[in-house]
């Protein structure tokens, strides 16, 4: 039995393929069935695991995993404000110098964002600041050469008026605050 | 009912060369090499994040503690090593599936640390899928030491030809199951954005604009500042409202694009360009995405190669071409050295 040469085979099933011209299906028919049997257990399997994460939309207290997720990132309603734990650096004159979270920790920004969040929120923010300052102190170039101390700072602005200039802040905490120590390294 | 289980049928098990879904695995397979030695000093150092950090996600919750940070660089050696024999297709039935874990592995943990990455999600089931398949049957090494083993059929080794496998639907269905896991990932996150608390309001463009500017706040104070671009559109209320619209549409609409051949194909095509926008506006990067290879299971691959033959961009000629694909389907199934 040769397989089916029509130009078209390759859109068949292979089932399809396999039957007579009369349409009665060949004695082969029944075991290709069962040669498809793993395949379809497997596919309803990763399928059902792929879709089951959407239960969590309707939980009390959902619950977020990898690979299998329900994408909370588009569930959660924004509030008017935004609350944001940063790193600031400051020179001789007080002047402010934003500071990358790459100084904080390892991973993505969103990674670090929310390990500098956890930090604050476990009391933490002044060891955090002191790895910071000791970053900062080992660069001895770019703009980060002239800062004298180091600030874990948690900011409330306003989501709406900050990208029409309202810039300031709704509220601002210094979480923790240190020198860096340039001598020391 | 039974006309709708063999439509099913015919849709899921439709033939498809083997190469098809080598070209997939080679693609996807290479992309996650590619992931895993550029961000191989990143994923050592968060292996080393302070322990009070350590939130499990995945099969690391079977972890009460972090690994030994050499551990984690063992497995992670390993998974490269994995990934390579997956790239060229070597022990497959072995290697396939240790990838598959150990890329799930090694992202769940890299995802243990108090923040979820999704982008990831896609590539570890494609993976998976992959690796538990026949996707290394063509395009492999195993292919070639079969190939080398056996006696070739008369008159392939005159010719210097490899023999090509037949179409056939064990190479067509873990497509299919690539292309529908990728549609539903998308369906969850449109569910998600209707079901949440913003509920229609994506509609409006609101709850688009205000999680693009929570984004971008942040990036303003932790990373290198908004988007150009999504500054210069902020005002624009109404362009937020169309990308919104135009993102629900493709989310929860991506089971009525699959009615069509040409509908999913068009999908898959917007999911890239929408991937693009996202990057435009937001500047986030989904490599996997945006590389297109997240949508290479869509592509007609059969079609692509029987284009370049014709167009003698590979070995062959517009004859070849044509010969090529009649006998890719006239070859005898028991005489194929697989």
């Amino acid at each position: 039995m040769r397989p089916n040469v029509n130009q078209n085979s390759t859109q068949q099933a292979c089932e399809t393929a396999g039957e007579q011209p009369s349409g009665q299906p060949e004695p082969r028919s029944a075991s290709r069935r069962l040669q498809k049997a793993p395949a379809v257990v497997f596919s309803l399997l990763v399928l059902g695991a792929v879709l089951s994460p959407v239960v969590e939309n309707w939980r009390a207290k959902p619950r977020d995993g990898f690979p299998l997720s329900y994408y909370p990132m588009f569930s959660k309603k924004r509030a008017p404000t935004l609350r944001v734990s940063y790193l600031v650096g400051y020179d001789e004159r007080g002047r402010e110098q934003p500071i990358h979270c790459r100084y904080a920790g390892a991973g993505g920004l969103n990674q670090v964002r929310k390990q500098i969040r956890a930090r604050v929120r476990q009391g933490k923010a002044t060891t955090l600041c002191r790895q910071v300052a000791a970053r900062v102190a080992r660069k001895r170039g770019g703009r980060l050469a002239d800062v004298k101390s180091v600030a874990v700072v948690t900011g409330v602005y306003d989501l709406e008026g900050y990208f029409r200039g309202n810039t300031e802040p709704v509220s601002v905490r210094i979480e923790a605050k240190c020198p860096v120590r340039r001598d020391a390294t | 009912m039974r006309r709708l289980s063999e439509r099913l049928n015919r849709y899921w098990f439709a033939e498809s060369p083997a190469a098809a879904l080598a070209v997939v695995r080679i693609l996807v397979g290479g992309y996650a090499l590619w992931y895993l030695t550029d961000r191989y000093a990143s994923l050592v150092r968060i292996a080393h994040t302070n322990a009070s950090l350590f939130e499990p996600v995945g099969i690391a919750t079977f972890l009460d503690a972090p690994v030994q940070g050499l551990v984690f660089v063992a497995l992670l050696n390993a998974a490269i090593f994995a990934n390579i024999a997956f790239l060229v297709g070597w022990a497959f039935r072995f290697t396939g599936p240790l990838f598959g874990g150990l890329l799930l592995c090694i992202l769940c943990y890299k995802n243990s640390w108090t923040m979820i990455y999704h982008t990831n999600n896609l590539l570890v089931l494609h993976v998976l899928i992959l690796g538990f398949t026949r996707a290394a049957d063509s395009l492999s090494v195993d292919r070639m030491l079969r190939l080398f083993e056996s006696k070739w059929p008369s008159g392939s080794t005159k010719s210097g030809t490899i023999p090509r496998l037949p179409g056939n639907c064990k190479y067509g269905w873990p497509i299919r199951l690539i292309c529908t896991v990728t549609a539903a990932s998308y369906f969850l996150a449109g569910v998600a954005k209707i079901v949440g608390p913003s509920g229609w309001s994506w509609v409006t463009g609101t709850a688009l604009r205000s999680q693009v500017a929570a984004d971008a706040l942040r990036k303003e104070f932790l990373g290198d500042g908004a988007s150009p671009l999504f500054l210069s559109i902020y005002d624009h209320a109404s362009l937020f409202a169309l990308m919104g619209i135009g993102a629900l549409l493709l989310e929860l609409g991506a089971p009525l694009f699959f009615l069509s051949k040409h509908g999913t194909v068009l999908w898959a095509t917007c999911m890239f360009l929408f991937h693009w926008g996202v990057f435009l506006v937001m500047g986030i990067t989904f490599r996997y995405h945006l590389s297109g290879i997240a949508f290479a299971a869509f592509i007609d691959w059969d079609a692509v190669c029987s284009w370049c033959r014709s167009r003698r961009l590979v070995r062959g000629g517009p004859e070849a071409a044509a010969a090529g694909l009649a006998a890719t389907r006239q070859y005898p199934t028991s005489s194929l050295p697989n």
